[in-house]
């Protein structure tokens, strides 16, 4: 019962956005990256039937391999063609990734520790974040999101099992030998 | 919580930054308050502004941003290393952990990239330092330095991870400085942390980084320890993309988080490095939370920050608090805030105008991010007798 599971999932592809119905009061300035971020976070709460939980010790990891690429594309542009005059303030946050993790934390009330990674291949990195936070008791459960510009959001709840079957939730996967050999080689 | 499992020590420090490219450099540059505000002329396309900041001197020549962010990190990894003492060839499991708020985006003004582009910073640190390692990059805004060192612990804690290197870089961004100015966040003057006239930051550029091990008695014998990193709290506000939750009840958890984490209590902490960004709001929430949190203990902490001299270096703030914490634990002295001149009225906390000579054995550093990442910080003097 203490062994920690992947007991929620949830994935949203890029070009399906326009078809969700998402209503959030920020939704203009919002670029397509941190409506990834929010909408996968929504689902795998719901899916995790934990919505309506309260998440002072819910913690989150946002990780990319593109980050927001185009809003900081974007902004590149409008300081060379009009400088700082060009750019919306509203709109300046998008290019740091701590927007979308910021957007999702606010949105669900994520109380607990959070931090935004890049990263190249796996998302192994986050899972271990993950598992970390929930072994040292820095927090009950996790949100690993992996979101990637031009492609998808996808969602993970990493939780001990016990916390899951409490609220009806039949794990998905375990998590075995998470420490192990963990930077051998520098894989 | 199970922070305590093992305790995790800094044994070598690597700084690039506007002060110097030493730690003593640094630090002395803090005590002096060497003045290194300037104008930023690199920047390429900002039009009818005159920007100015802190600039590491080395850097400026040109403005390559790509080139500018892996000599600095290249430059604090290879001192942080050469300052541990070691070859690192002995050692299997290296991890690099670094934050960087914004990393390589301003060579996208210059030139157009693949869409991976941002997350490749680590690899080509790393292919420059020729480091075989894991690489993990957290771009956390402004607390992205100090929370790359507490992963650190955690993985040494955690993992068979052998050595950390942590810390966190970035650069003189023209995209942020462009964005800041639409905020209203820079103040033309200079950033003067806590003071009544203050209006905003100034930006800053810079790497530092630490190497990190377990504490074990060999290594205490045989290498120079700077000091423990004993504890942390890390929450989020879940407010407001740019701006920190006025009750601070979450930072404030953080804090106790961090002390309790610890093992320790309020009445061990000597010095706070507060975040101290000079922003009108940031400074006036950090303060409150400050005096609320410690109330009577105050009257034997100080407070200070190294913002006013070094300006704001993003992703780097907190490790050059971290850096400014076992400067003042190594050199029994603490820095003063720099341009703070007059404090505003409302703020109750014991600020240090001049700088002051004390042993200071425990420290605790605040980073609070764009995002509304909160993290607190603890280190402890390791080998007290022979500090001050």
């Amino acid at each position: 019962m203490d062994e920690i599971v992947i007991s929620a999932m949830s994935f949203i592809l890029e070009k399906d956005l326009t078809n969700i119905d998402f209503v959030h009061r920020d939704l203009r300035v919002m670029d397509y990256f941190t409506q990834m971020a929010v909408i996968a976070v929504d689902q795998l709460l719901k899916n995790a039937k934990s919505e309506n939980d309260v998440h002072e010790r819910t913690g989150m990891i946002l990780t990319t391999n593109t980050g927001p690429f185009s809003s900081v594309r974007e902004l590149n542009m409008q300081v060379k063609e009009k400088g700082h005059i060009g750019i919306n303030p509203s709109k300046f946050p998008n290019i740091m990734l701590s927007t979308s993790l910021s957007r999702a934390a606010s949105t669900f009330q994520i109380k607990g520790p959070t931090v935004a990674k890049y990263h190249r291949g796996s998302i192994a990195q986050a899972i271990l974040y993950a598992s970390i936070q929930i072994t040292k008791g820095s927090s009950d459960r996790v949100i690993v999101l992996k979101v990637d510009e031009g492609y998808a959001g996808f969602g993970l709840l990493v939780e001990k099992e016990k916390t899951a079957m409490e609220r009806g939730v039949t794990a998905r996967f375990r998590l075995i030998d998470r420490y192990k050999g963990y930077t051998r080689n520098g894989r | 919580m199970d922070n305590r499992k093992e305790q995790v020590v800094i044994t070598g420090v690597g700084l690039v930054s506007p002060l110097g490219l030493t730690l003593k450099d640094f630090f002395t540059g803090l005590i002096k308050k060497t003045d290194v505000y300037r104008d930023i002329k690199v920047f390429d396309s900002l039009k009818a502004v005159n920007p100015k900041g802190m600039q590491v001197e080395e850097c400026s020549l040109d403005y390559r941003p790509e080139e500018i962010i892996l000599n600095m990190g290249e430059c604090a990894i290879r001192s942080a290393i050469a300052d541990r003492g070691l070859d690192t060839d002995s050692l299997s499991n290296i991890s690099l952990v670094f934050g960087s708020g914004l990393g390589l985006t301003d060579q996208l003004y210059f030139e157009d990239k693949d869409i991976h582009y941002l997350s490749s910073l680590g690899e080509r640190l790393c292919g420059r330092l020729g480091l075989k390692c894991e690489i993990i990059y957290i771009a956390n805004a402004c607390c992205a330095g100090s929370q790359a060192v507490c992963y650190g612990v955690d993985l040494l804690r955690y993992t068979d991870t052998d050595l950390v290197i942590a810390g966190g870089l970035d650069i003189l961004s023209q995209a942020a400085y462009a964005g800041f100015q639409r905020l209203n966040a820079i103040d033309p003057d200079g950033c003067r942390p806590f003071d009544r006239e203050r209006k905003g930051i100034s930006v800053g550029e810079g790497a530092a980084f630490f190497t990190m091990e377990r504490n074990t008695p060999d290594l205490n014998k045989n290498r120079k320890v700077y000091c423990a990193v004993t504890g942390f709290g890390m929450t989020n506000d879940a407010y407001h993309v740019v701006q920190l939750k006025p009750d601070g009840l979450e930072i404030i958890r953080a804090m106790d988080e961090a002390v309790q984490s610890s093992g320790l209590s309020k009445d061990d902490i000597d010095l706070i490095v507060a975040h101290g960004t000079g922003t009108a709001q940031n400074d006036r929430v950090e303060s409150a939370i400050i005096r609320t949190y410690f109330n009577e203990q105050l009257e034997h902490i100080h407070v200070t920050t190294p913002k006013g001299a070094i300006g704001h270096t993003g992703g780097a703030s907190g490790a050059f608090g971290i850096a400014t914490a076992i400067g003042s634990i190594i050199y029994g002295e603490v820095p003063s805030v720099t341009n703070l001149k007059t404090i505003d009225e409302n703020f109750e906390i014991p600020l240090v105008f001049e700088a002051v000579k004390k042993t200071i054995n425990t420290v605790m550093v605040n980073a609070f991010a764009f995002g509304g990442t909160n993290i607190v910080v603890i280190c402890k003097s390791i080998n007290e007798e022979s500090h001050g």
